[in-house]
């Protein structure tokens, strides 16, 4: 589904990916670990099409398809979906509105026929259920006053609503309680499909006890330097990132 | 569009720099069967005229409106129009419910009578008043708007009639829906119309005022009004100005207010888009614990320049004023934001906030903001700030990374921005004309109201 290979990408002058190379398919959860500035989010958001990071070398592959050519809401209607580490609140936008012409931008690019405000709301009403988003946040302005928990569950309603082929969860623990984590991870694990893939961006191990993932991979300065199985998350925990030497701390933020 | 105006001047043998003055002054109303008291005023505005004439570019309050393709021209004062117009006029403007309407083309009153007069409130023509009860505004007109310049000067010297429109002491909240039109032969020249409103909030009173326009209006007009409002203690006045984007003409207007002790004001305007429109707003807090909220919207697009002066004086102790302005930018328009705040000295426990944030859509769009605040008083509490910025990139990415494309994020993002000042009009048949007007400003503007 998704081919990375030798990707650099620089932000602001700064080489902060330096030949990434990662393989993922279909119906697989890989997550992908790393100490602070080893460049997980910028994997995250040159995946998704974030102005502002600059591809010097290196090619994605997804679906066969060049994904780095297409602008950030082609990937969307393409299937690519990014939880983003920190939503942003906009309080003049209705959040259930937005998604539906979300949704129906999808579908229309999927040649399926778009869902009216009938089918829509009983669709949104059963996915809120299946991530245990409160129906009133849904009709709220977007992410408007949600606390960060909110914020992060309202991240996987709308994976749920979008039903993206390939998700990236970037840090989607952060700032999260225990229980918080537990049920974002519970909507997460209700997601997971044959025909879906997933890559669950992490600093800890914490997330991967719930989400449990296929491939662990781990980023130190811009590349993979290592790949094992879900094995490998619980020996980073136990022995941390600074066997990875140098590199782990030369990596800017 | 200035430039379309200059350049229709410029085939006018006769146009020169001072031609607009000229005009004024020959067509200024010369004292006869008037009172004294307008007498004096007409008086003191041919003064003002023939001393200082019309702003210069230097003068710091027009330093940004240029106005050479303004007094280059020779407006006339615009015939009244006909009946016939006027019905026609009537028909094509909105209604709004319980609103008692009034029509002014020109500036001069049409149907007003009978309909429009509630028991509480009495919508009256200007010239009615000074001829039968002279003494009901003689305390208020020209007392309240300064004839500080020569815009303020030329409606004083010119105007024949206008509206007088009185909340009685007491009265309980009334609407007047005060439309306005400018028309021009097909023989007329370049055509002038100085509307003049009196609005009078006894004590105890409350009242909303509504003013949208009918037309586009024609292409050489210039629109000079000014609005004067008093308000007495404990009253309330609402006042609503929905503007239609004006054709190539120019709209100067001057809305004066005096408030009373534990009174409140509050402005909604809606400046949507003009060659050249100038709104100077006075507030004269007057009395302990007097409020005035002022919010403005306004767009301005390729070739338009929309200003808003404010001016809220904090004569006395204890008053609250609040200001929000918002501003769209886009093309090459212009915009200037204007705003001071004086508190007197001894005027303590004064309240004031101004706020002024303006998005910029291009490049080449200008904001000329200008906060100030001038505080002669101990215990007070003041702030202002004013921003110019882009759409956030961070919001933009957001809303393309669930599938919507750039047009309709921008779009979306643009209209949320100034839905927040169309949602302190509460009035639901206004929020929703100002949010049609402002969605056919955007691209994709209807499906981004839709998502709002």
């Amino acid at each position: 589904m998704l081919e990375i290979e030798n990707l650099h990408v620089n932000v602001a002058g700064k080489e902060i990916l330096r030949g990434l190379d990662l393989s993922v398919k279909a119906g697989e959860v890989h997550a992908v670990m790393g100490p602070n500035g080893s460049g997980k989010s910028t994997l995250a958001n040159v995946l998704a099409g974030r102005d502002g990071y600059e591809v010097t070398k290196g090619a994605v592959r997804y679906f066969g398809k060049d994904l780095l050519a297409m602008p950030p809401e082609v990937r969307a209607r393409e299937g690519v979906f990014l939880a983003f580490q920190y939503p942003v609140e906009i309080a003049g936008v209705s959040n259930l509105y937005f998604l539906k012409a979300g949704v129906n931008a999808v579908r229309r690019h999927r040649g399926e026929p778009e869902l009216d405000a009938m089918d829509f709301m009983k669709l949104a009403r059963q996915r809120m259920k299946l991530v245990e988003l409160e129906p009133k946040l849904a009709e709220r302005p977007l992410n408007s006053g949600f606390s960060g928990g909110e914020k992060k569950r309202n991240e996987i309603f709308q994976m749920a609503m979008l039903e993206p082929r390939l998700a990236v969860l970037d840090e989607t623990d952060s700032g999260l309680d225990i229980d918080a984590l537990r049920s974002v991870a519970s909507g997460v694990n209700a997601l997971r499909s044959a025909d879906r893939a997933m890559i669950v961006i992490t600093h800890y191990q914490r997330l991967l006890d719930h989400i449990v993932p296929d491939r662990v991979h781990v980023l130190v300065g811009g590349a993979i330097v290592e790949s094992g199985d879900k094995t490998l998350s619980g020996k980073l925990e136990d022995e941390g990132y600074a066997r990875f030497g140098e590199r782990a701390g030369a990596a800017p933020q | 569009m200035t430039g379309d105006v200059a350049t229709s001047v410029g085939r006018d043998p006769h146009a020169a720099a001072d031609a607009l003055l000229t005009e004024t002054l020959k067509a200024a109303v010369r004292a006869g069967t008037e009172p004294d008291f307008v007498a004096a005023l007409r008086a003191e505005a041919r003064a003002v005229l023939e001393t200082a004439g019309f702003p210069k570019p230097k003068d710091e309050a027009w330093r940004f409106t240029p106005l050479g393709s303004v007094l280059r021209v020779g407006y006339r004062p615009a015939k009244a129009a006909s009946d016939g117009t006027a019905i026609a006029l009537q028909q094509a403007a909105f209604s709004l419910p319980g609103a008692s309407r009034v029509l002014l083309v020109n500036g001069i009153p049409h149907l007003v009578g009978g309909t429009c007069s509630g028991a509480s409130v009495e919508v009256g023509t200007l010239a009615d008043a000074l001829s039968t009860s002279p003494a009901s505004v003689a305390p208020y007109l020209g007392k309240i708007a300064p004839l500080g310049d020569g815009f303020a000067a030329q409606n004083a010297a010119l105007f024949t009639d206008g509206l007088v429109i009185v909340a009685k002491a007491g009265a309980p909240e009334q609407t007047v829906h005060v439309v306005h039109a400018s028309t021009q032969g097909s023989s007329d020249g370049p055509t002038l119309s100085t509307p003049r409103l009196l609005v009078i909030a006894e004590r105890g009173s409350a009242l909303r005022l509504i003013e949208t326009d009918v037309g586009r209006g024609p292409l050489t007009h210039l629109e000079n009004s000014v609005t004067e409002i008093a308000i007495g203690d404990s009253a309330r006045v609402t006042h609503i100005r929905v503007g239609e984007r004006a054709r190539p003409a120019a709209r100067v207007a001057q809305i004066a207010v005096r408030q009373g002790r534990g009174s409140r004001y509050e402005s909604r305007v809606f400046a949507l888009g003009g060659a050249l429109e100038r709104h100077y707003l006075r507030v004269l807090l007057d009395g302990d614990g007097a409020e005035c909220s002022l919010d403005g919207l306004y767009l301005s697009g390729e070739g338009e320049l929309v200003a808003h002066h404010t001016w809220v004086d904090h004569a006395v102790p204890g008053c609250t004023s609040r200001q929000r302005y918002k501003g769209i930018l886009d093309g090459d328009g212009v915009a200037v934001f204007d705003g001071t705040v004086v508190v007197r000295r001894g005027a303590v426990r004064t309240a004031a906030h101004q706020e002024n944030r303006n998005l910029l859509l291009s490049g080449n769009a200008v904001v000329h903001a200008k906060p100030h605040l001038e505080i002669d008083a101990d215990d007070v509490k003041c702030s202002h700030g004013a921003t110019v910025g882009r759409l956030d990139p961070n919001e933009l990415f957001y809303l393309r990374s669930r599938g919507l494309e750039l047009e309709l994020a921008r779009s979306l993002l643009t209209y949320s921005f100034a839905r927040e000042v169309v949602r302190a009009v509460d009035d639901p048949v206004l929020e929703r004309i100002l949010e049609d007007r402002i969605a056919a400003r955007l691209p994709d503007g209807l499906r981004a109201k839709e998502l709002a």
